[in-house]
C-alpha cells in the first residue's frame, strides 16, 4: 500500500483565535513580570517612578480642581501622618520591598491613588466632606510618604531575601538529610557543624556570606556540606546541588551567591584535602583517573577524633581556583592560599609547624618548610599538566609525579640530605621561609617539556659547577653527587631494551642518527631526573632560576 | 672530616674495598678518568647519548657492522664499537697484526687485551723507580685523579694473640669523598694538598709492626694498678702468662693473617672490583724499615708462593730505597713504616669500565 507523503494542509487560524492566543501570551508574560517582581528584587527606579505618578496626581489636584481633596485634613494629623509614614517607610524599606504582599499593595494603591486623583482633576467628582475624599487623601499622604522614607534608606538587594530562602529552603533541609558543615578554618582546625545550630546571612561589608555558628562567623565558602555516617565523611554537594534545582529558577537566581559559596567550599576542601591529607599520606592518589569521584578514604583529624574522608580531586584548575575561590595569585604559597591565611608567606603557617612538630624550635625548620613549600608547588603544578593537557605532556606529569612521590620521602629522610640541612643551617639560617612557587615550577616544567636532554644537561653542569666550587660546603657537594649518581643510573636503566633482533642493523643505525625521537618511557625518565635536579639546586640555590 | 680510628674485623676493610669500587663504578659513569680533553669530551657525549636514549650495554650489545665504522659516518665519540683502542690512548701492542680495534673489543676480549696487558714487560710495577701506575690509556691511567684511592689499615694484636686489621685513613679525591658520603666507610679523608697525584692508583697498605709493645695491654695495665696497692691477684697471674705464650706465638701467625688478607682481597676485586674484567691485585710490595723478620723466609715464602699463585708481581724494597714520589704517594715515612717493621702495599688493578654494564 503506498504511504500518502503528501504534506497535510496548513490550518490557518481564525483572527478571533489569533487574538486569544497572543492574549494568552500577554497574560502568560504579565504572570511571569508578576511573579518576579513577587519574588525578585525591585529596582529604585521602580519605587521612584510610583512616586513621582502620585505626586503628579496630586499636584494635578491642586492645580486644575476646585475641590482640594487634601484641605479635608487637619494639618496637625496630615503632619503626623507624613511622619509616622516616613519613619515606616524608613526603617521597614527592606521588609516593604521585597515582601511580595507589602510591594504589591504599596504598588496597587499608588496606582488606584493616581487613578483616582487624576479623574478627579479631570471630572471634579470628589466633595469636601465626603468619606472617600479624607480617605483618598490620607491614603496618598501615606503612599508618598511611606516612598519617601523607603527611597531615603539603603535599599538591600537580593541577598537579604536570599538569606531568608536559603534558611527555609536549603539549610532548613539539612537536618533531615543529615547534612552538617564540614567548617575548615585558616588555621587548618577541621570541625563539624550541625546545619541547626548555624545561620547563614549575607554580610554587605564583605560582599560574601558569611555562616554564623554562636558568637563566630566563617565563610560560608569554608564550609563545605557533608554526609557523615559513623566515622566516614563525604561530600554531599550532590545533595545540595538537587535541593537547589528543586527551586524555581527565580529562587536559583536569588540564591546563586549561596549555592557559589557552598561549590567554592568543596572545591576548597578538595585542594585542602589533596595538599593536606593526600600529599602528605597517599601522593600516589593524586595520578589516578578519578577526578570527578572519590579517591578513596584517607584519615583525618576532626575535633580531637580521626575520621575516614572520602573527598574526589578539586573541579577546578589552579589558576581557575585563584581567581574564582582563592582570589591571590601563582606567587603565593599553595598552603597559605588554599587555607585562605592571612598570614605572610614568609612565616611558616601553623600546620607547617604542626607537620614539621618534631623539629620545632629546630634550626632547620625554615629550610624544611620551604623543602615542603616547594614540593606543594610542584605537586599542583604536576597535576594540573595532568589534568588539564590530554596528551603526552599529561602522561609525562603522570610519570614525573608518580617518581616523585616515590623519591621525595626517602630524599627527607636521607642522611646524607640530612647533613646537607644541617650543614645549610650552620652556614646561614634564614629569617623568612625561602621557597619556590607554583608560577615558577610552571616554568620550569614548561621548559623541561619542551626540551627535556637540554635542560638536564643544564642542571647537570649547574650543579657539577656548585660542586666544584670551593666555597661550597662539603655536605652539599655530596648531596649533589648522590642525586647526580642516581640520576645517571635511573636514566641508563630506563633504557636498556634490547634491540629488536629481525631489523638489528638497521634499528642500532637509526639509534645512532635520530638521538632525539625519545620513547615516552625514557623521556619521562629525562623529565623526571631532570625535575629532581632542577629541586635540588632550587633547594640549595633557591634563586628560582 | 676527622679520620675514624677503630679496630674492626678484616671482613670490614673489604666492605671498605667494596664501597669504593662501587663508589669508582658510580663516578666512572660520568667523569673523566684521564686528564684529557677528549676523555672529557668523551663522557659528556657519552652522558648525552645516554640523554636521548641511544645507550648500548658494553657486553651484551652487538659489535658495529664493519662498513658503518669505516664510512666514518660517526662521530669519534658515538659509540664503543666506533672508538678506535688508539683513540683511548692504549698502547698494549700485542697484536700488531691488526689495524682496527675498537674499545667495545677491549672489554669484550678482556683476557687477550686489557688482561694481559699488566703482564707485559713495560707495565711492572718497580716503587724504587716511581712506577706505579705505569699504565697511559683510560681505563687504567687515571690520571684525572678523580677514581683513585689509598686506604691503609694497621695489623693490630688482640687479646689471645688474635689479629685484627684496623682502618686508619682513606685517602681520596674531594669528588669521591663526596660520593661515599654516607656510607659507613672508616675514615675518609679529602686528599692532602701536600701529596702529589692524587687519586691516580688504588692501594691498599698494611702497616705491621711486630715491635709492637705491650703497653697495650689491658691486663699489664691492670696488674700495674694492683701493684701499685700491693695486691696480688693469682687469677691475673695465670692470664698473663697465658698472655707471654700469646705474645710468642702472635708473630707465628701474621704470615698466614698477611697472606689470607692478599688472597681474599685479590679474589674480592677480581670479583667486585670496579670493572668485570678486574685483574684483581696487580702488585704486592712488601716495604720494610730494617725489619729481620720481613726479610725472614717465615713471612716471605707464603707471600711469594700466594704471589706466583695468581701471577701477582711480588716486590720487596726497604723504605730507604723507594723513589721519594712513590714515599708521599702512599705516605710511608718514618712515622707510618717505624724502624723494626714492615708495610704490605697491595696495589690493586686500576681498571675501569668505559661503558654501562648490565
Amino acid at each position: 500500500m503506498e504511504e500518502d507523503t503528501a504534506p497535510p494542509d496548513e490550518i490557518v487560524p481564525s483572527p478571533f483565535e489569533s487574538v486569544i492566543s497572543m492574549a494568552q501570551q500577554v497574560a502568560a508574560v504579565a504572570a511571569e513580570r508578576a511573579r518576579r517582581f513577587a519574588v525578585e528584587d525591585t529596582k529604585t527606579s521602580v519605587f521612584a517612578f510610583f512616586a513621582v505618578l502620585v505626586l503628579f496626581a496630586a499636584l494635578l489636584v491642586q492645580a486644575t480642581s476646585a475641590v482640594n481633596p487634601f484641605k479635608v485634613l487637619d494639618s496637625q494629623f496630615l503632619f503626623g501622618l507624613v511622619v509616622l509614614s516616613v519613619f515606616l517607610g524608613h526603617m521597614f524599606s527592606s521588609v516593604l520591598t521585597k515582601v511580595s504582599v507589602f510591594k504589591g499593595a504599596i504598588v496597587l494603591s499608588c496606582l488606584a491613588e493616581a487613578f483616582f486623583l487624576i479623574t478627579h482633576a479631570l471630572l471634579g467628582y470628589l466633595s469636601m466632606d465626603g468619606v472617600m475624599t479624607g480617605f483618598l487623601s490620607a491614603s496618598t499622604v501615606v503612599s508618598l510618604s511611606l516612598l519617601g522614607g523607603i527611597l531615603s534608606s539603603d535599599l538591600q538587594d537580593s541577598t537579604w531575601l536570599g538569606a531568608a530562602l536559603y534558611m527555609r529552603h536549603i539549610n532548613g533541609k539539612f537536618s533531615s538529610q543529615g547534612i552538617s558543615y564540614l567548617l575548615w578554618d585558616a588555621n587548618s582546625i577541621v570541625s563539624i557543624m550541625p546545619s541547626n545550630k548555624v545561620r547563614v546571612r549575607w554580610d554587605g561589608g564583605s560582599q560574601s556570606v558569611v555562616c554564623y555558628s554562636g558568637k563566630r562567623q566563617y565563610p560560608l565558602s569554608h564550609c563545605a556540606p557533608i554526609l557523615s555516617a559513623g566515622h566516614q565523611v563525604r561530600s554531599a554537594q550532590v545533595e545540595v546541588s538537587r535541593l537547589f534545582q528543586a527551586l524555581n529558577p527565580s529562587w536559583q537566581r536569588l540564591l546563586k551567591p549561596y549555592s557559589e559559596a557552598l561549590e567554592h567550599a568543596e572545591i576548597r576542601t578538595s585542594w585542602l584535602v589533596m595538599l593536606t591529607v593526600s600529599v602528605h599520606r597517599d601522593l600516589y592518589s593524586l595520578t589516578s583517573e578519578q577526578s570527578k569521584v572519590s579517591v578513596g578514604a584517607q584519615s583525618l583529624e576532626i575535633e580531637g577524633v580521626s575520621r575516614s574522608i572520602a573527598w574526589g580531586h578539586p573541579r577546578l584548575s589552579w589558576t581557575e581556583s585563584l581567581n574564582l575561590i582563592f582570589h591571590r595569585t601563582e606567587a603565593d604559597s599553595v598552603l597559605h592560599t588554599v587555607l585562605c591565611s592571612s598570614l605572610p608567606d614568609g612565616q611558616p603557617h601553623p600546620f607547617e609547624e604542626l607537620i614539621q612538630s618534631e623539629f620545632k624550635g629546630d634550626s632547620t625548620l625554615h629550610h624544611r618548610v620551604g623543602l615542603d613549600r616547594n614540593r606543594l608547588a610542584l605537586v599542583v603544578v604536576l597535576f594540573t599538566n595532568l589534568h588539564e593537557r590530554r596528551n603526552v605532556v599529561s602522561e609525562l606529569a603522570r610519570q614525573t609525579l608518580r617518581g616523585f612521590a616515590h623519591w621525595y620521602p626517602r630524599l627527607k629522610r636521607d642522611r646524607v640530605f640530612l647533613d646537607c640541612l644541617r650543614s645549610m643551617t650552620a652556614q646561614n639560617r634564614p629569617e623568612h621561609v625561602v621557597f619556590s612557587s607554583c608560577d615558577v615550577w610552571a616554568e620550569h616544567f614548561s621548559h623541561i617539556i619542551s626540551n627535556p636532554t637540554s635542560l638536564y644537561l643544564t642542571m647537570h653542569d649547574r650543579l657539577s659547577n656548585l660542586s666544584n666550587a670551593a666555597s661550597t660546603p662539603f655536605e652539599q657537594k655530596a648531596l649533589i653527587r648522590q642525586i647526580i649518581s642516581q640520576c645517571t643510573k635511573q636514566i641508563m636503566s630506563s633504557n636498556r631494551q634490547s634491540p629488536n633482533p629481525v631489523n638489528k642493523i638497521s634499528n642500532q643505525k637509526n639509534s645512532l642518527i635520530d638521538g632525539f625521537q625519545l620513547e615516552i618511557g625514557h623521556k619521562a625518565q629525562v623529565v623526571l631526573s631532570t625535575m629532581k635536579l632542577l629541586f635540588i639546586h632550587e633547594f640549595l640555590v633557591g634563586d628560582g632560576e | 672530616m676527622m679520620p675514624s680510628s677503630r679496630s674492626v674485623p678484616s671482613s670490614h676493610a673489604r666492605k671498605t674495598l667494596h664501597i669504593l669500587a662501587s663508589s669508582i663504578k658510580e663516578l666512572a659513569k660520568e667523569l673523566p678518568s684521564a686528564a684529557t680533553a677528549d676523555c672529557k669530551r668523551f663522557k659528556q657525549e657519552q652522558l648525552l647519548l645516554y640523554l636521548q636514549g641511544n645507550h648500548v650495554d658494553v657486553f651484551s650489545g652487538e659489535p658495529l657492522p664493519e662498513e658503518l665504522v669505516e664510512s666514518n659516518a660517526l662521530n669519534s665519540f658515538s659509540h664503543l664499537g666506533a672508538m678506535s683502542k688508539d683513540l683511548i690512548e692504549c698502547d698494549f701492542d700485542a697484536h700488531q697484526g691488526r689495524t682496527f680495534v675498537s674499545v667495545q673489543e677491549l672489554h669484550t676480549m678482556g683476557d687477550d687485551w686489557c688482561g694481559s696487558c699488566p703482564s707485559s714487560a713495560s707495565k711492572k710495577i718497580d716503587l724504587a723507580n716511581g712506577f706505579l701506575n705505569p699504565y697511559g690509556c683510560w681505563r687504567r691511567s687515571h690520571s684525572s685523579g678523580h677514581l683513585g684511592f689509598l686506604l691503609t689499615s694497621e695489623l693490630r694484636f688482640a687479646a689471645r694473640g688474635e689479629l685484627l686489621l684496623r682502618n686508619s685513613q682513606t685517602f681520596v679525591s674531594q669528588t669521591f669523598a663526596a660520593q661515599t658520603h654516607g656510607q659507613d666507610l672508616g675514615g675518609v679523608l679529602t686528599w692532602d694538598s701536600g701529596q702529589l697525584d692524587p687519586g691516580t692508583s688504588m692501594v691498599q697498605i698494611i702497616h705491621v709492626n711486630v715491635n709492637q709493645k705491650s703497653e697495650n695491654d689491658e691486663l699489664i695495665e691492670i696488674e700495674g694498678l694492683l701493684g701499685q696497692q700491693l695486691l696480688r691477684s693469682k687469677r691475673v697471674k695465670k692470664r698473663t702468662n697465658n698472655r707471654r705464650m700469646d705474645y710468642t706465638l702472635r708473630n707465628q701467625k701474621i704470615p698466614s693473617f698477611v697472606e689470607e688478607e692478599i688472597r681474599k682481597t685479590h679474589n674480592r676485586w677480581q670479583l667486585d672490583g670496579p670493572s668485570v674484567n678486574s685483574k684483581g691485585l696487580l702488585a704486592v710490595a712488601i716495604v720494610q724499615n730494617n725489619s729481620p723478620y720481613a726479610e725472614s723466609p717465615t713471612f716471605q715464602n707464603p707471600i711469594r708462593t700466594l704471589c706466583a699463585e695468581h701471577n701477582i708481581q711480588h716486590i720487596n724494597h726497604t723504605l730507604q730505597e723507594l723513589n721519594d714520589h712513590i714515599k708521599k704517594h702512599l705516605l710511608l715515612n718514618e712515622h707510618s713504616v717505624p724502624e723494626g717493621s714492615f708495610s704490605v702495599v697491595m696495589v690493586l688493578d686500576p681498571l675501569i669500565d668505559l661503558g654501562e654494564v648490565k
